[in-house]
């Protein structure tokens, strides 16, 4: 199970996604979102999936990869998928029982919304999936450094991001470590009612919990030693260049939002 | 009795970092076996501990207990994780419990004994990893690390298995704990835990605790037998990035020189008995 969390895991290769400048494929992702967000019609979504379809291709990353990272995901789906689809009042109803009523309207919200949720988890792994972390995190401390006029910790902001992300899997492996040793002792993890599993879970969160307290601090002391004292004055090994990708993907998105656009305008014009 | 035959494991099958830890790796675990386990960094001792543990996902192979063929590892898996206790490395980091009374009670209690019986338990495994009864109530987090080290192991011997395996108990210990730990290990052998496997990087260890060793490389069972035939095979060991106890290599040395010892001295102990006998000889 702990292995499907695929959140802020990088497939190492090399491609069009993998070469490009990670604040390229930041802002990509938000104007992504915005365009799945805008997405209404059928139309639009068939749009919006033939575009993760093509970044998923070009990635080189393995579909199951990206795909395992939705599994987490299933219970929160679950849950939009229900409110949408028993809170909708709108439109006709097809089934009613006590206070529950289904209507169309509400299938077809519950299903976009659905949709939408599983390409907007496609299309941000994709992000962490091509970068490793190194490269986000310094897209990211140079994508707020403007900010930093106005209070914004920019770089720690980035270094806690990149220190977090460092250790995801570390965390991971220790939690599985973990699980067996206490396995190993004879807990039982997986009978019980709901209290006692929660009560199951204590002799795996708290040598957790312990165990990141003192890498943080082991952590922190290597870092003083290293003399590290935050931004001020850092340079970067790797710096960061806009280049041909770049200036592709730049019009690749010019060309998904005014192709979302065009879709739109058809659609209220009444063309298709 | 535990026997694996032609096991196989595989880290992260099908994917790009699958990673083959076990290759075909065949081991017989009798009850009474004081077993040693010893390879280099990455050799798959671990993965070979959890496996007789029943912690991992099935492996390729075929597993039986006592006797009994299992058709599939997760039945066997369940049988294993009641016979066998499985001492990680760096064990004090899964301490959790308040005090140390009540986290070496965890196990026991997981079994289902009675009250009276777990007291019994958390008290003689106390007693037996030399953890005193005035340190019982405090709490584990506030102990040096030899003590946590012994709580933990406390911890897994006071569940009484049958087969007793500590994955590189002495790692991190100075010489006196370390001792401390090998005879603690060697006297429950004796009356506790009828099977113990030592997992260690150290040669000498090795040699002064156990009589019979096998040598992972690569995830192969290379060598399996009496402890003294391991070493005797000297390059073998090097060629695989291990060794033979220093003072196997000084005893060569001394025969290089012209002093008459046998090839067979793997402790500092018997080395020592040998060169007396030459030196009372007048040689
Ligand atoms: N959880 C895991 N996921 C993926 N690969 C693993 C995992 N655990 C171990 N491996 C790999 O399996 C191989 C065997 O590892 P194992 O831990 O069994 O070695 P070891 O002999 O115990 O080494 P050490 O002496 O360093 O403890 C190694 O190459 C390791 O990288
Ligand atoms: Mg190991």
């Amino acid at each position: 199970m702990l292995r499907d969390i695929t959140l802020g895991q990088y497939y190492n290769t090399s491609s069009p996604l993998h070469e490009m400048d990670p604040r390229t494929k930041i802002i990509g992702v938000i104007v992504y979102m915005a365009v799945l967000f805008m997405a209404s019609s059928l139309w639009e979504y068939m749009l919006a999936a033939l575009f993760t379809a093509f970044l998923i291709k070009i990635s080189k990353v393995p579909l199951g990869f990206i795909t395992r990272g939705l599994k987490p995901l299933a219970v929160i789906m679950c849950f939009t998928l229900a409110l949408n689809l028993f809170m909708t009042g709108t439109g006709n109803e097809l089934f009613r029982w006590w206070i529950f009523r289904i209507t169309d309207d509400g299938i077809v919200l519950a299903v976009k919304m659905a949709v939408r949720l599983v390409f907007l988890v496609m299309g941000t792994s994709l992000l962490t999936l091509t970068t490793s972390p190194i490269a986000l995190t310094g897209g990211i401390e140079r994508l707020l450094s403007p900010l930093r006029r106005f209070g914004v910790p920019s770089h720690e902001i980035a270094m806690m991001m990149s220190i977090a992300l460092r250790f995801i899997p570390t965390l991971m492996e220790e939690t599985d470590k973990i699980i067996k040793a206490q396995t190993s002792r004879g807990a039982d993890f997986e009978s019980g009612n709901l209290i006692q599993r929660v009560k199951a879970m204590v002799p795996i969160l708290v040598p957790l919990f312990v165990g990141a307290f003192r890498r943080a601090e082991e952590l922190a002391m290597a870092m003083e030693c290293r003399c590290y004292n935050g931004g001020e004055g850092r340079t970067s090994l790797r710096e960061l260049k806009f280049r041909r990708v770049d200036a592709m993907a730049l019009t690749a998105g010019i060309l998904l939002v005014s192709a979302m656009t065009a879709l739109k305008l058809l659609k209220n014009g009444g063309l298709i | 009795m535990i026997e694996l035959k032609n096991v196989t494991y595989t880290y992260n099958k099908n994917e790009p970092s699958a990673r083959v830890a076990l290759n075909g790796v065949s081991l017989t675990l009798d009850d009474g076996d004081f077993l040693g386990l010893i390879g280099h960094t990455g050799s798959g001792k671990s993965t070979l501990t959890q496996i007789i543990a029943g912690l991992l996902p099935p492996p390729e192979g075929s597993v039986s207990v006592d006797g009994r063929d299992y058709a599939d590892y997760k039945t066997a898996a369940r049988e294993l994780r009641k016979k066998v206790g499985l001492v990680f490395q760096y064990p004090e980091h899964q301490l959790f419990e308040e005090t140390v009374y009540r986290d070496i009670a965890f196990g026991p209690k997981n079994q289902k004994l009675t009250e009276d019986e777990i007291d019994g338990r958390v008290r003689e495994a106390a007693r037996r990893v030399n953890i005193g009864g005035d340190l019982l109530d405090k709490s584990p987090f506030d102990l040096s690390g030899g003590q946590k080290r012994r709580v933990a192991i406390a911890g897994v011997v006071a569940m009484k298995p049958e087969v007793l395996i500590l994955d590189e108990p002495t790692a991190g210990l100075d010489p006196e704990g370390r001792d401390e730990l090998l005879s603690m290990l060697e006297e429950l052998h004796g009356d506790w835990c009828k099977t113990v496997i030592l997992v260690s990087h150290s040669m000498e260890d090795i040699a002064r605790t156990v009589k019979t060793a096998a040598v992972m490389n690569n995830g192969r069972l290379v060598m399996n037998g009496p402890v003294e035939d391991i070493f005797s095979c000297g390059d073998e060991l090097r060629s695989m990035g291990l060794n033979t106890p220093q003072i196997s290599r000084i005893v060569d040395g001394l025969i290089a020189a012209g002093l008459p010892l046998s090839r067979r001295i793997f402790t500092v102990g018997a080395a020592a008995d040998e060169i007396e006998k030459i030196v009372r000889g007048g040689r």
